[in-house]
């Protein structure tokens, strides 16, 4: 039953595949960003060569890779502020742990990804046995988290908060390395967003979390623990967060204080150009890694183009709104 | 994006702030708004100077006939204000034995009006002699009006308002300047020619504008084959910094320079030595701090451009008590730090590595 929920009501007996296809808000998304990339080969004889792709491609990794638990959260209802603040304050917990008392990277890896996924459960428990409104609890954590950040980052010189250096072969790697031509980040990215997408669609939990999102009375009384499935996203958004944060620190080798500060936004964006609904219960995770990639190729594009930045800002926020704006017309249209 | 627009919003919301500020006043002098078009001129000895004393001044000996105390408002939140702190301890310390309380106080971690504004406000309630603080955006003038009114003397540091206010002395770099110190670092690092990027924090905040003003001025001026690229934002951080460098080397096979105004050049700089374009991508940035200077070090980046962090701790506590002891007036009102050049040859002067 959480099937049906998960998506549109009921499909008329004439749907076929392709009008399924067709009215996937992820398609028109996709299209939009060939689009932008068949325009941006023409503009630029820079833009099409393998090494700018894969920096297009690398630096949408972080931003992809938090938008896989965003997904999930909204798709809940829900929403995550705090994973600018989530990313940086697990850096700087591994930084520190490194700097500080010598820890072993891995296991300092390991403990900043765990504080991370702290951060999500707390976030987690906090709405569902609290009922404390997911914006509310999590613009709380992205306050207390960079607030964690400065305080990790202080006390090493002086007490004035530092950039920490994060000096590992395999944490930089993790963050800045390359498998042949392709940047290491790239390829977590898509390991993890594959995962994902398969988890989403193919799991009992995976189609739980569009049941809950869908209608939650309903999902209540068909068995489904919905507080159980909160506690997941929220948990897993708070790791997969501080996985991007080591990236982050590890391709610069610094935990910097001002890491992810407004990245929630990014994510958010991500999110809802491919077709989340705030709402709830819609959403896909391909469709947020491809509204990443737009607001990537977008930034890209300015300083390939050398257009004025300001338009750059501007572009991001058009397209935002354009995205959800042409999917609600188009749905109007359909229903009629 | 967020940033960015917070800024600009709390900047208009400061910008609302004095002009709701102004009007309780005019009831008093009807010929001020005449005057601070023409008053500095004749009547300030010297609008501007470094003074030699940089630093280094002493305290006028001469003990007060009571216990005095003074705040020195600044920041920690980024490694910037690490030799600041120093130097405001150094002030303490050289003000103790006159009976003399030189407090570091953090209000916040950003540095806008609404953290400093309040910290002013409990400062005047306190009944701190004098006050050193950073005036980050123009609501902070209704603030140190405020307490020069309550008969407490204000020195700004670092940064200060474009709108007059009346503090008595400002210690920090004039940012225009800085920026054509760069531009000069920058031109001769590229040998006068080919095509330069500019990086910059933010365009919302006026000191990165001024930096980047004085670089692309300079340059016009002085340099007319060197082109400049349309510049970027990085939000301070240094893996957008990163990303944007190598744009730019993507799309300018030939670039000869990145010039960072703000935080995270050494984003850029891991671009270029990543690039393996160390050398024949120069780049230009500002201060002193490990990231930075471990570049510098490497050669990545050609120059960074210093301001004299420690006497921006330091001075303002010193001269306000010149000023209330000893009745010492500074040199002039706007105390210009150095800024120092800081190159791969003469590193070891300025910076030994931490670890």
């Amino acid at each position: 039953m959480s099937e049906q929920t998960a998506d549109l009501p009921i499909k008329p007996a004439r749907a076929s595949v392709w009008s399924a296809i067709f009215r996937a808000r992820e398609t028109s998304v996709f299209i939009a960003l060939i689009a932008l990339v068949v325009v941006m080969s023409f503009a630029s004889p820079y833009f099409l060569t393998s090494e700018n792709i894969f920096n297009v491609l690398r630096n949408m990794s972080t931003i992809s890779i938090i938008a896989i638990g965003m997904t999930m959260v909204i798709i809940t209802g829900g929403i995550d502020l705090s994973v600018g603040s989530v990313l940086a304050m697990s850096a700087m917990m591994t930084a520190r742990l490194m700097v500080e008392f010598g820890l072993d990277p891995r296991l300092a890896l390991v403990v900043g990804l765990l504080f991370g996924a702290l951060a999500g459960l707390v976030n987690g428990l906090i709405i569902t046995k609290v009922q404390v409104n997911p914006f509310i609890t999590t613009m709380g954590m992205m306050s207390i988290g960079r607030g964690l950040t400065y305080l990790l980052a202080s006390g090493l010189r002086g007490t004035v908060a530092s950039n920490i250096p994060m000096r590992d072969p395999g944490l930089n790697f993790l963050g800045g390395g390359y498998i042949g031509p392709v940047p290491f980040p790239v390829i977590e990215m898509a390991v993890l967003v594959i995962v994902a997408s398969l988890f989403l669609a193919n799991t009992v939990l995976g189609r739980q979390i569009y049941a809950v999102g869908s209608n939650e009375q309903a999902a209540r009384l068909s068995g489904v623990d919905v507080d159980r499935v909160r506690l997941f996203c929220y948990t897993l958004t708070g790791l997969l967060a501080a996985f991007a944060g080591v990236m982050t620190a590890g391709l610069l080798s610094n935990a910097a204080t001002n890491a992810g500060l407004g990245t929630e936004l990014d994510v958010i964006a991500a999110a809802v150009i491919g077709g989340a609904s705030l709402a709830g219960g819609q959403g896909t995770v391909y469709g947020a890694v491809i509204g990443a990639a737009i607001m990537a190729v977008l930034r890209n594009a300015f300083v390939l183009l050398g257009l004025p930045a300001y338009m750059q800002t501007i572009s991001i926020g058009v397209v935002i709104i354009l995205a959800v704006a042409l999917d609600r017309l188009r749905r109007r249209g359909q229903t009629v | 994006m967020k940033v960015n627009r917070l800024l600009s919003v709390s900047m208009a919301l400061a910008a609302l702030l004095a002009a709701c500020a102004a009007p309780a006043r005019p009831a008093a002098p009807t010929a001020a708004p005449a005057e601070p078009t023409q008053a500095p001129a004749a009547a300030a000895p010297k609008e501007m100077c470094t003074p030699a004393d940089e630093g280094t001044i002493k305290p006028v000996d001469q003990k007060p006939d009571r216990p005095m105390k003074i705040a020195v408002l600044g920041l920690e939140n980024n490694p910037f204000w690490i030799p600041v702190k120093e130097g405001a301890l150094k002030a303490a310390e050289e003000l103790k034995p006159y009976g003399v309380a030189v407090e570091w106080i953090v209000p916040g971690d950003q540095h806008t009006s609404e953290v400093f504004g309040q910290a002013i406000e409990s400062a005047i309630v306190q009944k701190y002699d004098a006050i050193a603080t950073v005036a980050g955006d123009a609501g902070m003038v209704p603030f140190i009006n405020r307490a020069v009114d309550a008969g407490i003397p204000v020195a700004t540091f670092n940064s200060e308002t474009a709108e007059p206010n009346k503090r008595l002395f400002f210690v920090g770099a004039d940012l225009y300047l800085q920026g054509q110190t760069a531009g000069k670092a920058m031109a001769e690092a590229i040998g006068g020619k080919g095509k330069v990027a500019i990086i910059t924090g933010f365009f919302a905040v006026e000191a990165h504008e001024l930096r980047r003003k004085g670089f692309e001025d300079y340059i016009k001026q002085n340099y007319p084959d060197i082109t400049i690229l349309s510049p970027v934002e990085n939000q301070d951080k240094a893996d957008i910094a990163f990303s944007q460098a190598r744009d730019f080397m993507t799309a300018n096979p030939d670039l000869a320079g990145i010039y960072v105004t703000a935080g995270g050049p050494f984003g850029a700089a891991k671009a270029v030595e990543e690039a393996g374009m160390t050398g024949k991508v120069k780049v230009i940035s500002f201060d002193f701090v490990d990231e930075t200077m471990e570049y510098v070090k490497k050669g990545v980046i050609s120059a960074t451009i210093g301001q004299d962090p420690f006497a921006q701790g330091h001075d303002p506590a010193i001269r306000l008590y010149n000023y209330l002891v000893g009745k010492v007036q500074p040199e002039c009102v706007k105390l210009v730090t150095r800024s120092d050049l800081v190159t791969k040859d003469n590193i070891d002067q300025f910076w030994k590595p931490s670890q």
